[in-house]
């Protein structure tokens, strides 16, 4: 019996005859080259059987949040005549969600998974056409060379609109990101998303590239109140603020 | 564990959910051994799904498996090919905290390093022989069906899964050698 690429290839994959199969073995015994091709194809085979690993924790919530979000009515077409079909119902809440950075559709995913297990869903708040001076400021600090400083990784203290506040800038994964804490809590910048808890409030913001994640303590209650902004994903901001032991 | 807003979602999510949710390990796996990071390939996958979902009211008869596989191929091809025009930025190093890890227990480090050593091993091979083996070993889906989504017959990927399982313990065996094991 010849050696044959493609009779190696069907013993493999169990598609000889059972006679086929028997003189193929008898062919292996006899056959250097063959057998280490069998042997070869075998011990990738179980390497690859370790890749057989689950999906990473949190991404079933985060595709359910999405696909939630996806499923209601999308942003542009609020007030619109509702009676289209599922399906261009489906393809415009998709096109609304692929037409958003990826950043503000990751951090509606993450709104929905926390007003899941919050007190109170959404509220969109009603806000001044600008940030607050104490948000705007802290965030214009997210440059390269201010948040690289001496000082503000070692923690400066300031006073801004009024509120005094402490802020230090941290390397992330790679990250520049910049925390604020305050004994007050912090005023929501504009666009901003809320979700309440009985003691305390948290949000979530895009400003540009940047993504923002506040949680405030009432006034009085002992807590300091933060917020947080990065160039990364705000869904992956309450994890980070949990890393740095703010939260 | 029920994936929090499936229990939130209307009907059409819902059934939506219910029927492509099982298959999200293997997408998983299809998205990170194209993309070859773990946050690029979550994007992908949520990508898929936003994709599939979009299609859905289209979708019958076929596998959901395959057919999810396909739009996360397409979607992973086409990144591909936006990524290669597009300038890298190199990854900055973290000088303050590292991420968050567990305590290791021995034996998942082990197991976690030997994982890394086949991936990149994997990722070494021939992407034709790389998608066969991550199309069928990792997704598990049938010679006919990866035939069907790469446009080649079936011996043809028969024959890439066995030359890529073939280089693959050729590279590993190298490394152990080269290493003294």
């Amino acid at each position: 019996m010849a050696c044959d690429q493609q009779r190696i290839e069907a013993f493999l994959h169990g598609e000889l005859s059972d006679a086929e199969e028997e003189v193929f073995d008898e062919h292996l015994l006899a056959c250097e080259s063959c057998w280490q091709a069998v042997q070869e194809h075998r011990a990738g085979r179980q390497a690859i059987e370790r890749l057989r690993v689950p999906a990473p924790l949190g991404l079933a919530d985060r595709i359910a949040a999405s696909i939630d979000l996806a499923s209601r009515q999308p942003f542009e077409d609020r007030g619109s005549p509702g009676h289209r079909s599922q399906g261009q119902h489906r393809r415009s809440a998709h096109r609304a969600i692929s037409h958003h950075p990826r950043r503000l559709i990751t951090a509606a995913a993450a709104f929905v998974m926390i007003a899941v297990g919050g007190t109170l869903g959404w509220v969109l708040n009603h806000h001044p056409a600008s940030d607050p001076p104490q948000i705007a400021r802290v965030v214009a600090m997210d440059t390269p060379t201010v948040a690289n400083s001496a000082a503000l990784r070692a923690g400066e203290h300031f006073n801004f609109g009024g509120q005094a506040l402490d802020v230090r800038s941290y390397r992330v994964e790679g990250i520049t990101t910049i925390v604020a804490t305050s004994t007050n809590p912090f005023p929501m910048p504009v666009r901003s998303h809320l979700v309440g808890g009985s003691s305390s409030t948290a949000w979530m913001a895009t400003h540009g590239k940047l993504a923002m994640y506040g949680v405030n303590q009432p006034t009085g209650a002992g807590g300091k109140s933060m917020f947080l902004v990065a160039d990364m994903p705000v869904a992956r901001l309450p994890q980070v603020a949990a890393q740095l032991q703010l939260i | 564990m029920r994936p929090i807003g499936l229990d939130r979602a209307d009907g059409s999510a819902k059934a939506f959910l219910e029927a492509t949710l099982p298959h999200l390990d293997i997408i998983y796996r299809v998205a990170f051994h194209t993309a070859h990071d773990h946050h690029r390939a979550e994007d992908l996958v949520q990508e898929t799904y936003l994709r599939a979902y979009a299609a859905f009211a289209g979708h019958h008869g076929t596998s959901t498996r395959a057919w999810l596989v396909t739009i996360c191929l397409n979607l992973a091809r086409s990144e591909s090919r936006r990524r290669s025009r597009r300038v890298v930025e190199a990854p900055l190093p973290d000088d303050d905290i590292a991420p968050a890890a567990n305590p290791p227990v021995t034996d998942l480090v082990i197991a976690g390093l030997e994982r890394e050593r086949v991936t990149r091993a994997l990722a070494q091979l021939p992407e034709e022989q790389r998608l066969a083996i991550v199309l069928m070993d990792l997704a598990g889906q049938t010679a006919a069906e990866v035939a069907g989504q790469l446009g080649c017959s079936r011996n043809t990927v028969l024959s890439r899964v066995h030359r890529g399982h073939r280089r693959l313990a050729g590279i590993l065996a190298r490394e152990d050698v080269d290493h003294g094991l």
